[in-house]
């Protein structure tokens, strides 16, 4: 708008400067001037003209007067056109000239008036000359005395008049009178008479005319006619040649000013030019643009850093920047997570440091120069002294152009033009271009790393799925042997119990057996655990202890004393010390571990490497050691069971497993972080609670024994059955067992009263321990359950004491297991 | 020539012939020049020339003038055209010693023929205008003569609607002061009478006057008539007073218009001064003199040779001047202005 106004206003002065030069620059009319002098010349011709024509006929050589009339004509149309020369000439000249004109047309004037009596008596005196020329001849007397007296007269007369008209003076006048008159006075007869009565006539009008014809010519000769055209002529083109100066120097200024308007109109061609141009180049770079933000969506993940470094580039290139750089930041955290920077060949100075970027980030004083949403500062020299400036002045910046870069609502990171030699001109138009060119990035990049993040929670939803599937086929396997086992160990008690016929030989070997059968559980055990199917009531646990239990004597520093979370001391100690186990062969006995406990609260979601944590409170126990690191493929595959690095008989492969499941029982997560070469450190979150809780590793004291209560016990394995009737006597219970939970049901429905206390298995074909549990509590709500069971997942748990079970054993049963929670429900 | 420049490729001895050849042509036509030279030689030295009809006059001015010039409406009422008094088919003037004026009485002066006034010095009797616009303008503002007003006149113009086109094809606009001024003035200039025998003698047909007619030039010169009448027009050039060896006005009471210029000028050198008549078609153009007063031209003669030459001429010389006076009579478009009773031919 102001452009346009500002071209117009030029266009305008421009056209009224020429306007008013063509005025100057307009000669006098060449037409008329033309018309003057030919009207000048035409004056001084006729008046000579005129001259020599009245001389002539003056003369009796020129007998027809239309030459002077003509002559007279033209000077009247010469002195219209004289006239009109003063047209055009400033006043006081024009005044001058018509002065001079009406001199030249008074003596045109004066010279008619002469003209008009010259020709009137010239005419009579002509004639009269004639006259007396052709009868001085027929006047010729015939004989007589007279003869000689008129003849003698006549020459007289003749030569008097002869004198006369060659000198007009008055003694020639004279004489050509008294010759006249003696002649009048002589006796003729009457032929002669009337001869000489016409003589007499012309004669004396000759006398008379003559002397005024001459000074008629003479006056006519003397009019200043010739004079006073010549200064006419002269005042005249004295201003017509001033005149004409002038306008020829109008003319070439006339001429600079248009030389100037082409050279404007140049001007504004090239500035035309140049805007098409930059016109072309910014939607070239549109163009681009548009196939860089088409191209990023179907890019790989891999060549997108490569397209948002060739984006930048070009856009550094387009805007005449120095350098270009885009800083990732999130504003909730410190420091920059990821840069692209250009820099213009030639430049070397760094980019804008971190520093200065979240100044402007935080926009340290700098409101004055936000515009459309970015920051623009056209010159740093010109800010107002201040940190901003600082900030600038340290990082070489002249000028500086950036748009935030936001996705989803988020601001991701900064997209900044920098010039450091000079200030950089940006236009609206460019801070246009370079929001736009600040989405199509941020869009690019933001997408990189959405399919970063979901790749990888690909793969460890992957992961987990299969730790799942392995949990749950180890589960089932280890359920079976579960209850082999539960039958081994029975019956070895039992044997072991009772008396042996044949000594300590035999006895020897139930002894065996019960150790491999608690090597075997102790496998089972972890395998469970690993699966997640172990039963566990959880209770509160104050972590430091356990830990520091387990690890007494590594170095350790534990900063969260009093960091509390519900759970299972045991496994809290298995976690520690299978990492510090796994730690110590990484680093084959050389090195340091650092155990280290604190606790930590996520105000956000947060991906781990091995899981996700919920925002929380958490307790994180991290084991760090100064192995040599873990590579890939370890990382992927270190949870599951079975997988192991170490030469085979060295490890069980169930180490990490058993901590995942325990971890992940815990509603916890894993992060692992390691660097080749470096070490590796596991940080364990488990989530903290407020309660407080007694002290770890006290045993209870050991239940008292029962005193013939009669217990109901069902499992559909009747080898359990055997060996829980055994173990239930032993205990001094009165045992009667069921391996068919319908059996159980009826005998109970027989007598309900008959029993003090009900041990049931839990899977059970026909009728579940709950079903039955429910069943019987319609006859006897007061009735205490007791479930058995191989699985027992925390939810299991909760299901069936909201049936009313009671409480829950683990399988296999042991009999200190069972008396004290026979102990606890009947006494 | 032109061919052989036009072709440059042909040899310069062709061209040479070329030149030759018109050189004996233009010999050839030299001599038959100074061969007939003789008869043809025209008269330059008379102090009277031929008459010739004016160059370069609008056509369509002169048929729009010749119309207004026989339109009664340029006179106040209707009553007259110019050419009432001033009779193209005739002599251009009424063959009336003085003009009957609207009112019925008649004018001051003899009404002088419109044939050659354009070529007069002056116009009127008395030498009063120097233009026909100025003339044709005071004419018809007289209330004695044509007594119409511009008012009126364009008036009665414009409502005609063939004048409506004429004007505004030659003037480009509607009739006015200046435009009909115009018309009829252009007209006027083209009112020439030339072919008049003598113009044929003087410009070199010796056949064109009788033996008896170039002897009465011959007197017109030799008693000095010449002096005066002389010019394209014979006359017409300038002033002269009318009584210079006699007084004509003796034997009666003067009018006003007896004394001449003396009556617009006051200057006693006036008195009785009036344009020297143009003598062309003089044969034609009875009666005579400023009052008409006299319808001989032989007795005319005899009146200004008697005045203003301070002679009585024979008889003999009085008809040979006649003789040669009627030479004087010239054609307008191609019709002799004289009398067919007059007419020697």
């Amino acid at each position: 708008m102001m452009q346009a106004r500002a071209l117009m206003a030029v266009t305008a002065a421009l056209l009224l400067l020429l306007t008013f030069l063509a005025i100057r620059a307009a000669g006098p009319d060449t037409a008329r001037h033309e018309r003057t002098l030919e009207a000048l010349r035409a004056a001084i011709l006729n008046e000579a003209a005129l001259q020599r024509d009245v001389l002539e006929a003056r003369a009796g050589l020129q007998r027809n007067y239309d030459p002077l009339v003509g002559s007279l004509e033209n000077l009247r149309g010469a002195l219209d056109d004289l006239r009109l020369a003063s047209k055009g000439a400033p006043d006081e000249v024009r005044a001058m000239i018509d002065r001079q004109v009406e001199g030249v047309a008074a003596a045109v004037g004066d010279q008619e008036a002469l003209v008009e009596q010259f020709k009137s008596r010239n005419a009579l005196l002509q004639n009269s000359l004639i006259f007396f020329m052709h009868a001085t001849g027929p006047v010729q007397p015939r004989g007589g005395a007279e003869r000689d007296a008129v003849t003698a007269e006549l020459g007289t007369l003749t030569n008097a008049m002869l004198r006369f008209t060659a000198d007009p003076r008055a003694e020639a006048a004279t004489e050509v009178t008294v010759s006249l008159d003696r002649l009048a006075r002589l006796p003729v007869d009457d032929t002669l008479s009337e001869s000489i009565r016409n003589l007499d006539a012309h004669g004396h009008l000759i006398v008379a005319t003559l002397p005024s014809v001459n000074d008629l010519v003479a006056r006519l000769l003397a009019v200043p006619m010739a004079e006073r055209t010549r200064a006419l002529e002269s005042v005249y083109l004295d201003w017509h040649e001033r005149a004409a100066t002038r306008a020829d120097v109008f003319r070439i200024l006339l001429y600079v000013a248009a030389l100037a308007l082409a050279l404007y109109v140049g001007f504004l061609f090239l500035r035309l030019c140049a805007n098409a141009r930059a016109l072309q180049a910014r939607v070239e770079f549109e163009h681009l643009l548009a196939a860089v933000s088409a191209q990023f969506i179907h890019l790989p993940r891999d060549q997108i850093d490569a397209g948002v470094a060739h984006g930048l580039a070009r856009l550094g290139e387009h805007m005449a920047a120095d350098r270009a750089d885009i800083f990732l930041r999130r504003p909730d955290e410190e420091g920059l997570h990821g840069h692209y920077a250009w820099r213009r060949a030639g430049i070397d100075a760094p980019p804008p440091s971190a520093a200065t970027v979240s100044a402007v980030a935080v926009g340290l004083d700098l409101a004055d120069h936000e515009r459309a949403g970015c920051l623009q500062v056209p010159d740093v020299a010109r800010m107002p002294i201040g940190a901003a400036r600082a900030h600038f002045e340290r990082d070489d910046i002249r000028s500086w152009l950036s748009t935030p870069m936001g996705y989803a609502g988020r601001q991701v990171g900064l997209l900044a033009l920098t010039t450091t030699r000079s200030p950089g001109r940006w236009t609206d138009d460019d801070i246009a271009l370079l929001r736009m060119a600040g989405e199509v990035l941020t869009t690019a990049i933001e997408r990189q790393r959405i399919e970063s993040e979901q790749e990888a929670l690909e793969a460890r939803l992957h992961q987990a799925q299969r730790l799942e599937a392995v949990g749950t086929l180890a589960g089932g396997i280890a359920h079976e042997f579960n209850n082999i086992l539960g039958a081994i160990v029975g019956h070895g008690e039992m044997a072991l119990a009772a008396p042996l016929d044949d000594g300590r030989r035999v006895r020897r070997h139930v002894e065996r057996i019960m150790r491999a059968a608690e090597r075997a559980r102790s496998v089972i055990d972890q395998v469970l655990t690993f699966s997640r199917r172990r039963e566990r009531r959880r209770r509160p646990v104050a972590v430091a202890p356990a830990a520091a239990e387990a690890i007494e004597l590594l170095r350790a520093s534990l900063r969260a004393p009093d960091a509390m979370m519900r759970g299972d001391p045991t496994e809290l100690q298995q976690i520690v010390m299978n990492l510090c186990t796994n730690a110590a062969h990484a680093m084959e006995g050389r090195g340091a571990i650092a155990i280290d406990l604190d606790t930590v609260e996520l105000d956000v979601d947060r991906a781990l490497s091995h899981g996700q944590l919920a925002a929380g409170r958490y307790v994180r126990l991290a084991v760090s050691d100064s192995g040599p690191g873990i590579d890939a493929t370890t990382m992927r595959h270190m949870f599951e069971p079975f997988f192991t690095t170490k030469a085979v008989g060295r490890g069980t492969g169930l180490g990490l497993a058993t901590v995942h499941g325990i971890v992940a029982a815990h509603h916890g997560a894993i992060h692992v972080e390691s660097t080749p070469g470096r070490g590796t450190r596991f940080e364990v979150y488990l989530p903290q609670t407020e309660e407080r809780t007694a002290q770890v590793g006290h045993s209870p004291p050991p239940p008292p024994p029962g005193s013939g209560q009669t217990i109901l016990l069902v499992d559909d394995e009747s080898d359990l059955v055997l060996v829980g009737e055994e173990m239930l006597a032993a205990l001094g219970y009165e045992a009667v067992g069921f391996d068919d939970s319908t059996a159980a049901l009826a005998s109970f429905r027989a007598d309900p009263d008959r029993f003090d206390l009900v041990l049931t298995d839990e899977v059970m074909p026909h009728m579940t321990g709950t079903e039955l549990t429910k069943a019987m509590h319609r006859l006897r709500p007061d009735l205490p359950v007791v479930l058995m069971t191989g699985y027992a997942g925390p939810v299991e748990l909760d299901r069936v004491q909201s049936a009313g079970v009671s409480d829950v054993l683990k399988k296999p049963l042991r009999s200190t297991t069972i008396a004290a929670c026979l102990a606890r429900h009947l006494h | 020539m032109a061919r052989f420049r036009q072709d440059g490729t042909r040899s310069r001895g062709v061209t040479s012939i070329g030149m030759l050849s018109i050189r004996a042509g233009l010999t050839i036509l030299t001599c038959a020049i100074v061969m007939g030279g003789a008869p043809a030689q025209p008269h330059q030295e008379e102090p009277i020339t031929p008459v010739q009809l004016p160059e370069r006059l609008d056509a369509a001015k002169v048929r729009l003038g010749e119309q207004l010039f026989r339109d009664p409406r340029l006179s106040g009422g209707n009553v007259i055209a110019c050419s009432g008094c001033h009779r193209l088919e005739a002599d251009g003037a009424d063959g009336q010693a003085l003009s009957a004026g609207i009112d019925g009485r008649p004018l001051e002066f003899n009404t002088p023929t419109i044939f050659n006034a354009a070529t007069s010095f002056r116009l009127n009797w008395r030498g009063n205008f120097r233009t026909l616009e100025e003339e044709n303008d005071s004419v018809l503002l007289n209330p004695r003569i044509m007594n119409t007003s511009w008012k009126e006149l364009v008036a009665k113009l414009r409502a005609d609607r063939d004048y409506a086109k004429e004007f505004a094809a030659i003037y480009g606009g509607g009739a006015e002061r200046a435009s009909v001024l115009d018309a009829l003035a252009t007209f006027q200039r083209s009112l020439v009478t030339p072919d008049a025998r003598f113009d044929k003698w003087l410009r070199g047909e010796p056949n064109a006057l009788s033996p008896d007619e170039e002897r009465g030039y011959r007197l017109f010169a030799a008693y000095g008539c010449i002096a005066c009448h002389q010019g394209r027009n014979v006359g017409g050039n300038l002033f002269q007073k009318f009584g210079i060896f006699r007084d004509p006005f003796s034997r009666r009471t003067e009018s006003a218009a007896d004394l001449g210029r003396f009556a617009l000028t006051g200057d006693a050198a006036d008195r009785h001064v009036f344009r020297v008549p143009s003598l062309r078609n003089v044969a034609a153009t009875a009666p005579y003199f400023h009052d008409g007063s006299t319808a001989s031209l032989d007795q005319a003669v005899r009146i200004m040779a008697r005045n203003q030459l301070g002679r009585e001429l024979p008889d003999a010389d009085v008809t040979l001047i006649v003789r040669f006076l009627d030479t004087l009579t010239g054609e307008y478009q191609g019709r002799s202005l004289a009398p067919s009773d007059r007419s020697p031919r």
